[in-house]
């Protein structure tokens, strides 16, 4: 009895100790004194460089063996310079990429699978981020940081109006039923502009789904999509969605190329991080306009598109594990989104480049350091539960093809003018989608 | 042992060829390598790897697939010889008007040559670009009275295209034309004026004189512009063929990598040298042909007179 009693006992011990084994499987970093490279863009932009000098001193302060060295590569010419250093054998060992599928391909980047399974910190990351994410069913690449879709509330229109701005806490339904309230096209005003619910929707609806309905395995033109095309269609048409012509922008704004969400005349304008400073500062003095920024609209699947930056390891690495804890401490890890977030704060730049992560922690400095504006489209990040889907078309197998067939069929346009059904078209385009990525994972495996 | 001497000519030609070795070498270098390279390129599939570059020879499989299965670069090519028709006649046709204007004795000239000169000169291919999406190189008027949507209804879609094209971007083409203008110059200036004067003489108008002297005079003019023209725009930064291979160097995921690119580069050469051959065929300079002009009755009457002077100064002198 005993023996068994003890027998059951180490069972126990050894199950409830399986998790952690699994989490803590990442081998031991090396404590040789090595020297890693890495590349990331966006040094131009103000604060970028100070982040990233922020990011590499909080690396080698923990990791003291470890010195980093920045590769500077042109941003205008991203890929020649990674081509032309490949050609000589001499790409980073962690670096950014515009297409992963293309570095994929090019057989630059390392399988990361065995370190999304292994790092208990990869938890972290939003789960579409890891899930949509994958070629052939393996992880290349790493998100670095992420550029969600705000929704940019013309706060005046809405006082003209006598319209209450809503709860942070919104549907798609309330967003269009505002849109429909708000819009009074006769003066030239608009509820919504720049309707990318073709892009929006399958996350929305679906909460795994990338444009064109990724989904980290395959592509699906389904109702989702073919809700939302429709759906832009009929805003459009209605003009509940400012869809100005040039000789309309020449009457009424005084120039043809005019951006009329910029001039005030759109309620509620889907935009993305980096225009805030702008509509902070040019489009308030020129138009008097007072604008608050609002998270996406809540849809059934709780999804929401965000533009993603990625990174890879360089498959040449001679220290994958070394360039992984790298990539995490200068991108996508809670410790480095704090950083970044602090190192912004510090320079007085608002935050452009947002957490690819959950962490309470990272998303709840954001709030406690953000000012009135934009307050409520953190809180509504912390408190909805929402699943980031990230920006689909640097990864997914075979966008090209699909890319380029949607765009030479003018497949939206045709839509608008109610020249096709999208439910017509949607299994075609399904087909050819898929077909492109079975060409692609066929390519990468000759 | 006697040292053999060069002697002047070739001492001369010696001379000419160290001249000519800076080009050569950089011809051979910057221009031969790579178009060997290329061509060798354009039948394999290359990957620049992380471990360096992997080649492996697909025979004319890069070239097949632009044809069969590419779904965008056959388009562009299409694309870019409409436009380039259009944009062609139009360079040609504008640059010929202005330097005959340019031609005549009026004031200021060397500022009006200066002007039409001048945004070769200034506007390269970024700010171009800058240019064109600010909407300075459309035509305000073209949008304000719907001219664009006037062609798109009468016209298939086909040419509708290339035309609204070429009306949107009119400034630009016409920018386009500093140098066509000034060797049509050099060709105007060149035109001997008492060719002019004995046509006027002969009652020839400015109408027939175009036609009849200027227009047969300039035709190496004319040749040399088309060329020069059509590879202008074939090279220009703004080319969206070129932009397409530039992307698909770099893109393997679809349908690219340097293989399909360099067959793209090849296919694009090929065609153009076609076009350029069209060119060549059509506005080559015919022969000089002799006319046999029928007299007229005033010249057989001076003749007869000339004749019979002759012939009593003869009678008079036996």
């Amino acid at each position: 009895m005993k023996k068994l009693l003890s027998m059951l006992l180490i069972l126990a011990l050894a199950m409830s100790a399986m998790p952690f084994a699994l989490a803590e499987g990442l081998e031991p970093l090396t404590t040789d004194e090595i020297t890693l490279r890495y590349a990331c863009w966006g040094q131009a932009e103000a604060g970028e460089p100070e982040v990233l000098q922020a990011l590499i001193a909080q690396f080698e302060e923990a990791h003291p063996n470890i010195h980093v060295e920045f590769v500077p590569i042109d941003q205008g010419t991203w890929d020649a310079g990674l081509t032309n250093l490949a050609s000589q054998g001499q790409l980073p060992d962690v670096f950014w990429v515009f297409s992963v599928s293309a570095a994929v391909s090019n057989e630059w980047a390392l399988d990361l699978t065995e370190f999304y399974e292994k790092d208990p910190d990869a938890q972290e990351l939003y789960p579409t981020m890891v899930s949509s994410s994958k070629i052939g069913g393996k992880n290349y690449s790493y998100p670095a940081v992420l550029f969600p879709h705000m929704v940019f509330m013309n706060k005046t229109l809405f006082d003209k109006y006598n319209v209450d701005l809503p709860s942070t806490d919104w549907t798609w339904d309330d967003y269009f039923d505002l849109a429909e309230e708000l819009s009074h096209p006769e003066e030239f005003y608009f509820g919504v502009s720049n309707p990318l619910y073709v892009d929006l929707f399958p996350a929305a609806i679906n909460g795994n789904q990338g444009k064109f309905g990724w989904d980290g395995e395959a592509y699906h033109f389904d109702d989702a999509w073919v809700e939302a095309v429709e759906t832009r269609a009929e805003v459009i048409n209605n003009k509940i969605c400012e869809w100005m012509s040039a000789e309309d922008k020449e009457a009424v704004l005084g120039d043809p190329g005019a951006w009329p969400p910029g001039k005030g005349r759109t309620a509620m304008h889907i935009d993305w991080p980096w225009t805030m400073a702008m509509f902070n500062t040019t489009v308030k003095e020129e138009t008097g306009c007072e604008f608050v920024y609002y998270p996406l609209p809540m849809g059934e699947g709780k999804g929401e598109l965000a533009i993603v930056d990625n990174g890879i390891i360089a498959a040449s690495t001679e220290h994958p594990r070394e360039a992984w804890e790298l990539a995490k401490w200068m991108s996508w890890g809670p410790m480095a989104a704090l950083k970044r977030q602090e190192t912004y704060r510090s320079l007085g730049y608002p935050v452009s480049r947002m957490p690819v992560v959950s962490t309470p922690e990272v998303w709840q400095d954001l709030v406690d350091n953000a000012d009135d504006t934009i307050k409520g489209f953190y809180e509504a990040v912390l408190t909805r539960g929402v699943n980031f889907v990230p920006s689909n078309w640097p990864v997914c197998p075979g966008w090209g093809e699909i890319e380029a067939y949607y765009n030479s069929n003018d497949i939206d346009g045709k839509i608008l003018r109610g020249e096709l059904s999208a439910a017509d078209v949607a299994a075609e385009l399904e087909e050819v989608a898929n077909r492109g990525r079975d060409n692609y994972l066929a390519s990468i495996a000759e | 042992m006697k040292k053999k001497r060069f002697g002047l000519v070739a001492r001369r030609e010696m001379k000419g060829y160290i001249f000519l070795l800076p080009w050569l070498i950089g011809f051979v270098c910057f221009f031969a390598v790579p178009l060997v390279q290329s061509f060798i390129y354009s039948l394999s599939n290359v990957k620049m790897t992380a471990a360096g570059r992997k080649m492996s020879y697909v025979g004319f499989d890069n070239f097949k697939y632009l044809f069969n299965e590419d779904t965008v670069f056959t388009g562009l090519l299409t694309d870019f010889y409409r436009e380039a028709i259009l944009r062609l006649a139009v360079i040609l046709v504008f640059s010929l008007v202005i330097a005959m204007m340019l031609n005549h004795n009026i004031k200021g000239k060397g500022v009006y040559r200066t002007i039409f000169f001048l945004p070769i000169i200034v506007v390269s291919g970024p700010v171009l670009q800058r240019l064109m999406d600010e909407g300075a190189t459309t035509v305000p008027l073209i949008e304000s009275y719907g001219v664009s949507g006037i062609i798109s209804e009468l016209l298939p879609a086909s040419l509708a295209n290339p035309l609204n094209g070429l009306f949107t971007q009119l400034i630009l083409v016409l920018w386009y034309s500093g140098v066509p203008i000034l060797i049509y110059m050099a060709g105007l200036q060149k035109i001997d004026r008492s060719v002019y004067e004995a046509a006027l003489i002969d009652g020839a108008g400015g109408w027939v004189a175009f036609w009849k002297i200027t227009l047969p005079a300039i035709q190496p003019m004319i040749l040399i512009n088309g060329i020069y023209t059509l590879v202008f725009l074939a090279t220009s930064g703004l080319n969206s063929v070129i932009s397409e291979i530039n992307s698909r160097m770099f893109n393997t995921s679809f349908g690219g990598g340097y293989g399909v690119a360099s067959a793209m580069a090849w296919v694009y050469t090929l065609t153009l040298a076609v076009g350029l051959l069209v060119i060549y065929l059509v506005t080559k300079p015919r022969k000089a042909t002799v006319v046999e002009v029928s007299k007229t009755r005033e010249q057989i009457r001076v003749e007869r007179l000339h004749a019979q002077r002759a012939a009593a100064r003869k009678g008079g002198a036996a």
